[in-house]
């Protein structure tokens, strides 16, 4: 069976789960049941499996299944959490402050937690057709050797040469670019306009440079396609590691309000 | 309150401090070494040169017994080593008899499991963990703390006569003076027979280096373990393959009779592991069957100007079937190779002569058996299945092939969230076993990580036995008797493992009398005493690493749809 199959199929699990909450609820209601309150505290049961998915990552000394079901029963449980939303508050608009708080929170989580989901579909394969891929802790080492192998280009060159248009273009231009992570939004959109520039920068400069400066230009041209690739991957990583930093405190924030909620109606309604 | 920083002094650890048996005595050692076969492995003395030669002969014999063996006590019908299991000790025995069974039922044989620790013990070392990495208890050095490691298991076989009688052939039968288990030892490979004890039996147990350093101790002895390893080697594997099982006796010992040792490359191909030699050139006249007993080679088909790799052979797998059966039946395509094959490194063979084989093997082989072979294609298109022969192409060349549990990560899933690091950092002293990080084709990365070889080079120098493979095959080392000499790390073909300089728990490096830092070898150990193993598996929440033998193919190419 093909991912995209197994995927399909799991879908259709969901949405069928979601039709019969919403028949054996609805069918309940006749006999006193409180649709929209049974709703609300199953919703809250599955935002607490939800969060402890966070848990078992951290207690992975335990054997209790395997993170990659942990994830999947995770995407699937969150996409039911969300028709169950809906269901609850019957796809209005809140009315209350801390109804609206809560929702909004619960939309932060569910949001950040499908853009994550996305960029670690998306992007792995964005980096092995860019390659080569580095080690995220690593890119920051990689960065300095460029600038540094750079900068020892042009020593040499300008001792050789005598001319100084090469560190000229180095100090205007290319030392910004190699000093720190740049164009993080292009790369993210995983757009060549990067490349491209510096394509551009050198073939402008080329025309003005001796025939040994041109040969230390084309190593420079080399080393910029390096630190393009670096500012790729440092972006790419930084996207499918910190959207973390909105989605589990989200989460956890949802999960107080929701408890929050909870109490109120029991002790209010 | 001030802070203790007083270092944490041992001394440094060398060979011997962990003796195999503390309860080895010298007399016991001197009371061996009037019996065979060590008696024979002393030269004889006569004027005072060889005496003074004799003696230096017999304290290096005295030295390793000592050190390297200790004596076990079987009663009648209890099992001492397990067909399918490793083992890195071989057996002398001192008196009383043991029988060779193959075969035998497993659930009869009792195997035993992985030393395990429970769930609770596990979360308890978790909890306790220091917070700096690598850090141990120093007292586990102390020598004489030693405790004796291995527990007299106790299995019996159950219902002998009806094993016996379930034997094929009738069991060989051994007595005080010979050895047994050298060839798992020697070759780090799995046991080939099962042998139970037939009387009250008492043994003696050498480890593998052991017995290495009699055999350079003594030519005779190798002379003669040498000799012994050729037969049973032979007529033992050739018994381990499907397509030996079904033939008489009086054939199957017209083949081991017939059949010839063939050795190609180096044994320590570790250290050449780029080479390629050839063996078998495609469209060579098929005179022999061969069979892979050791090592590995690639099998090849000529394409345009060069050639490609369609397979590669590893232990038991035969070479030449379907041509000489082709010859056997009159079929036109058989008499020449369809394929060649090249050596990888080294590779140690059976070859089976043609005349031999349609002599002894082809008349008993079922027609089913014929069919299958005789069918099979041998050939391929390099160009119409790319991805998969330029892969098959990767892992060999790089010598991949070697893994049983090699670490596939598949890049167009992994995020680089480094779960599975932390997993493997918190089930092994606050450090990951392995990098995430290593050779690549296309969207796969085969990750720094020991890939529990099934030729493990890296056990070869070890000088106290501290790598060795656990009863399941796990590659493993025994933190207490490492003594940090960096012999496997510079073994490993592969870099997979790393030298750790250890701390107490208070985060203070340990080190020798002389100040310097206390060195040990760490790798992958697969979590074999973990009730989470592997950890790293089971931490990737994308399904983006596989602890996978790259024998499957199957299961590869399912887990990469």
């Amino acid at each position: 069976m093909t991912r995209t199959v197994k995927r399909t199929l799991k879908l259709l699990l969901t949405a069928a789960g979601l039709v019969v909450v919403y028949f054996l609820f609805d069918r309940l209601t006749h006999t006193g049941f409180q649709f929209h309150y049974a709703l609300g505290w199953l919703l809250f049961a599955c935002l607490l499996f939800l969060v402890c998915f966070n848990w078992r990552k951290k207690l992975n000394f335990l054997p209790i299944g395997k993170a990659a079901v942990w994830a999947q029963i995770h995407y699937y449980l969150g996409l039911f959490a969300l028709g169950l939303l809906l269901l609850h508050i019957d796809t209005v608009w809140p009315n209350g402050w801390f109804e609206r708080l809560l929702f909004v929170s619960l939309m932060i989580s569910l949001f950040s937690g499908v853009i994550g989901l996305l960029a670690s579909r998306i992007y792995p394969p964005v980096l092995v057709k860019r390659g080569p891929q580095v080690i995220y802790e690593r890119i920051p080492r990689y960065r300095r050797e460029v600038r540094q192998q750079v900068e020892n280009l042009l020593t040499d060159t300008v001792r050789e040469t005598k001319r100084t248009s090469l560190a000229d273009f180095y100090e205007a231009k290319l030392e910004p670019f190699l000093l720190s992570q740049q164009n993080f939004l292009h790369h993210a959109i995983d757009s060549p306009r990067p490349a491209h520039f510096w394509r551009r920068e050198f073939q402008a400069i080329r025309n003005y440079l001796s025939e040994g400066e041109q040969e230390a230009l084309d190593q420079i041209e080399q080393l910029v396609q390096r630190k393009i690739n670096l500012d790729l991957n440092a972006a790419l990583y930084q996207i499918m590691r910190y959207w973390l930093l909105i989605h589990i405190p989200f989460s956890y924030l949802t999960l107080v309000l929701a408890m929050t909620h909870g109490i109120q109606i029991e002790q209010y309604s | 309150m001030t802070e203790d920083n007083t270092p944490t002094q041992i001394k440094r650890p060398k060979k011997w401090d962990h003796a195999f048996s503390a309860e080895m005595a010298p007399d016991q050692v001197a009371s061996l070494l009037e019996r065979e076969p060590f008696v024979s492995m002393v030269p004889p003395s006569g004027d005072s040169g060889t005496d003074a030669k004799a003696e230096k002969v017999r304290g290096k014999i005295q030295d390793i017994l000592l050190n390297e063996s200790r004596l076990l006590n079987f009663e009648k019908d209890e099992v001492i080593v397990r067909q399918g299991d490793y083992g890195a000790t071989a057996y002398f025995i001192v008196s009383g008899n043991v029988s060779v069974l193959f075969n035998v039922d497993k659930s009869a044989l009792g195997r035993g499991q992985a030393p395990q620790k429970s769930l609770w013990a596990h979360v308890k070392r978790v909890l306790s963990n220091p917070s700096t990495p690598e850090a141990r208890d120093p007292e586990q050095y102390d020598p004489a703390g030693a405790t004796e490691e291995r527990l007299q298991q106790g299995v019996f076989l159950q219902d002998v006569p009806r094993v016996i009688a379930a034997q094929k052939y009738d069991p060989d039968e051994m007595g005080p003076g010979e050895i047994f288990g050298e060839i798992g030892a020697l070759s780090r490979s799995i046991r080939s027979a099962t042998i139970i004890a037939t009387c009250k039996t008492q043994l003696l147990e050498i480890k593998w280096q052991g017995l290495r350093d009699l055999l350079q101790v003594s030519k005779p002895f190798r002379e003669s373990v040498d000799r012994v390893y050729r037969e049973r080697s032979l007529r033992s594997h050739l018994l381990s393959l499907d397509l030996f099982q079904k033939l008489p006796e009086s054939a199957l010992q017209a083949l081991v009779d017939g059949a010839e040792f063939v050795s190609v490359g180096k044994r320590d191909w570790n250290t050449n592991a780029g080479d390629t030699t050839p063996i078998v050139n495609e469209g060579d006249y098929a005179s022999a069957l061969l069979i892979l007993r050791s090592g590995f080679a690639k099998k090849t088909k000529a394409y345009g100007h060069s050639e490609y790799t369609i397979s590669y052979l590893s232990k038991g797998d035969v070479f030449g079937l379907d041509e000489m059966l082709g010859a056997y039946q009159g079929a036109n395509t058989g008499n020449s190779y369809q394929n060649g094959i090249a050596a990888l490194g080294y590779t140690d063979m059976i070859s089976l002569p043609g005349s031999l084989c349609d002599k002894h093997l082809f008349p008993h082989l079922e027609a089913e058996a014929l069919g299958v072979h005789i069918n099979k294609p041998t050939s391929g298109d390099p160009l119409e299945d790319t991805k998969k022969n330029q892969l098959m192409d990767f892992f060999v060349d790089e010598r991949f092939i070697n893994g049983t549990e090699t670490m596939l990560i598949n890049l167009d899933r992994c995020t680089g969230c480094d779960d599975c690091v932390r997993a493997c950092a918190t089930n092994h002293d606050n450090n990951p076993r392995f990098i995430r990080h290593g050779k690549q084709f296309e969207n796969i990365m085969v990750a720094n990580a020991c890939m529990h070889c099934a030729d493990p080079v890296c056990m070869i120098g070890c000088p106290t036995g501290a790598i060795h493979r656990s009863e399941n095959g796990e590659v493993v080392i025994n933190d207490t008797t490492c003594i940090g000499c960096q012999t496997c790390a510079n073994s490993c073909p592969y870099d997979n493992i790393r030298m750790v300089e250890i701390r107490d728990q208070k985060g203070h490096y340990i080190l020798d009398e002389q100040m310097r830092p206390i060195n040990k070898a760490t790798k992958c150990d697969l979590c074999y005493d973990n009730p989470v193993s592997p950890a790293c598996q089971n931490a990737c929440p994308h399904d983006a690493l596989r602890r996978v033998n790259l024998a499957d193919e199957e299961a590869i190419k399912d887990w990469l749809k």
